[in-house]
């Protein structure tokens, strides 16, 4: 186990030019993490490589670290040993919206920019896409739970991130508002291409909307699996489905093999 | 609509959906009046029954009279001018004190471990009981009334801004930290204004003992002041002045409620609940 404080270095941005199709660039790279709370191992010796433009769901139980991961990959927590690379231009969508309630929408999305960095036009077109056309001069308070989401995306893509973190962030909605926010994040996903970490205790949402998804248990990653059938296929009629939902909550401890009921495990 | 004979099921009230009026003379304003002209009426009809002596217990008519009357003369601006300057000062001193002590206090342990306690012990200290020992140190002039219109505010100040600023929701100052806002950034674009409601509740409460240790100011001494008509009128057994100048107190009192609640609007407009 390595004892040395790890080196926290930004990944540089240059695209390796002598390859004709170079793999995008790590926007994470993690080597033997460890991260321990008092003497309480949560990862241990965790290697993790997310490419831009890759979509990569993390599953877990609750207390299985999966939130630690990520806060490590935001800065917002140090790791206790291990080497991590991340990717300077990161942004964060939290389980809750966290919008500063005293200043507008406009204003929220601008937090830590310069309105330079986002001038009006680029500010309405983002919310626009978001879903939120206009709300520019709205005041948080009066946002339903959806709306301050789509705004904590609007947020997080106003800096045009190379790495998008996204920590449970529909697990407060209700259904319906959750079945739009995946069509909503995919599309965003495809139209700025960033790499995402996508954080969720739900099989089904992580099969849904990943090309790739880690489950985390007991420090490391018990599964890792990658899924190519086309996402457009994947909420009906797919064979192999009920075959890796039932791998995935194998991993997270979960016994399903009996039935294909989509709706059993849903809250493992 | 019809019911079947044996149906289980109950027809509800429905209510039509009506904006709420918002009307000077409406019902609701009357009900909250009724009260307080009750009272009036009631003062009315025992002071001019010749049940208890006018002397001791003015009519209503006469303290209106009395009140125009310091009004006419000139009385009750110059006095009222002069209470409010005393006041305003030591409310202002007193607020500027408590948010300084309050912000540092909240924001760095260092500060509260050096300040905090002994904050708490003073506080502790009626204001009141101070106020011989502030007359030894500082005359009967007006330095001893705004010290002890500052003293009284500085505490509802500090410990609402302290804990304004100690709660501010630590989410939101992750959030900009995620978002590369500096130390002094968060500080300053988050947790001042997070805890700027605090603030107000604060100085809301201050205004109010200003008002009381303006009261106990002006009756320890003074040339001056709403205070000194007071006591100058109390002397001279005119008790319609007294009570007239009682009622400028409470009309004060009014005063600094709307004073707040404009400052709330202005400085607050994210805190309303509006639905569009």
């Amino acid at each position: 186990m390595t004892t040395s404080a790890p080196d926290r270095t930004a990944t540089p941005d240059v695209p390796t030019s002598q390859d004709p199709q170079p793999a995008p660039e790590l926007v994470v790279d993690l080597k033997r993490v460890d991260k321990t709370f008092g003497s309480k191992p949560i990862l241990a010796q965790v290697d993790l490589q997310i490419r831009r433009g890759e979509f990569v769901a993390l599953l877990g139980a609750s207390g299985s670290g999966k939130s630690t991961l990520l806060r490590i990959l935001a800065d917002l927590e140090p790791a206790n040993g291990g080497q991590i690379e991340v990717s300077a231009r990161r942004s964060v969508v939290f389980q809750d919206a966290r919008l500063l309630p005293f200043r507008r929408v406009a204003a929220n999305v601008r937090l830590g920019l310069r309105r330079a960095d986002l001038p009006d036009d680029d500010l309405a077109a983002l919310l626009a896409e978001v879903g939120l056309d206009g709300y520019q001069r709205r005041w948080p308070s009066t946002l339903s739970g959806g709306e301050g989401q789509r705004v904590a995306l609007a947020r997080a893509l106003a800096r045009e991130p190379r790495l998008l973190l996204l920590d449970e962030p529909f697990a407060a909605l209700d259904a319906l508002t959750r079945i739009r926010m995946h069509d909503l994040v995919l599309a965003l996903w495809r139209q700025h291409h960033p790499g995402v970490l996508f954080i969720t205790h739900d099989v089904d949402e992580a099969i849904l909307l990943a090309d790739r998804v880690l489950v985390l248990a007991d420090g490391g990653f018990r599964e890792d699996v990658a899924i190519t059938v086309p996402r457009e296929s994947r909420r009906s009629s797919w064979p192999e489905g009920g075959q890796v939902r039932r791998q995935l909550l194998a991993a997270l401890g979960v016994q399903d093999g009996r039935t294909d009921n989509p709706d059993i495990g849903r809250q493992a | 609509m019809t019911v079947t004979g044996t149906s289980e099921l109950h027809r509800l009230r429905t209510v039509a959906a009506v904006a709420p009026r918002r009307r000077m003379f409406g019902l609701r304003n009357l009900l909250r009046a009724m009260v307080p002209i009750a009272a009036v009426l009631l003062w009315h009809q025992v002071t001019t029954s010749g049940s208890v002596s006018t002397q001791f217990f003015p009519p209503p008519l006469a303290v209106g009279e009395a009140l125009v009357d310091l009004v006419r003369s000139g009385e009750l601006t110059t006095a009222l001018g002069t209470s409010l300057s005393r006041a305003g000062i030591g409310l202002a001193f007193g607020v500027l004190i408590g948010i300084a002590f309050g912000i540092v206090n909240g924001l760095f342990r260092l500060g509260e471990e050096i300040f905090d306690s002994s904050l708490q012990i003073v506080r502790q200290v009626p204001f009141i009981a101070m106020v011989p020992l502030f007359i030894i140190w500082f005359g009967i002039g007006e330095e001893l009334k705004v010290i002890i219109i500052t003293l009284a505010c500085v505490f509802p100040v500090y410990l609402n801004t302290y804990m304004g600023v100690r709660y501010v929701d630590p989410n939101i100052i992750e959030a900009g930290r995620v978002f590369g806002l500096s130390r002094p950034g968060i500080i300053f674009r988050i947790i001042v204004p997070a805890s700027l409601p605090s603030v107000l509740v604060g100085i809301r409460y201050s205004m109010g003992t200003a008002l009381l240790a303006l009261i106990i100011a002006e009756q320890v001494n003074a040339n001056s002041g709403i205070g000194q008509t007071i006591s100058v009128a109390a002397s001279a057994l005119r008790i319609d002045i007294v009570t007239a100048g009682i009622v400028v107190y409470a009309l004060l009192g009014i005063a600094v409620d709307v004073v707040m609640r404009l400052l709330e609007r202005i400085l607050l407009p994210w805190a309303r609940k509006a639905t569009p």
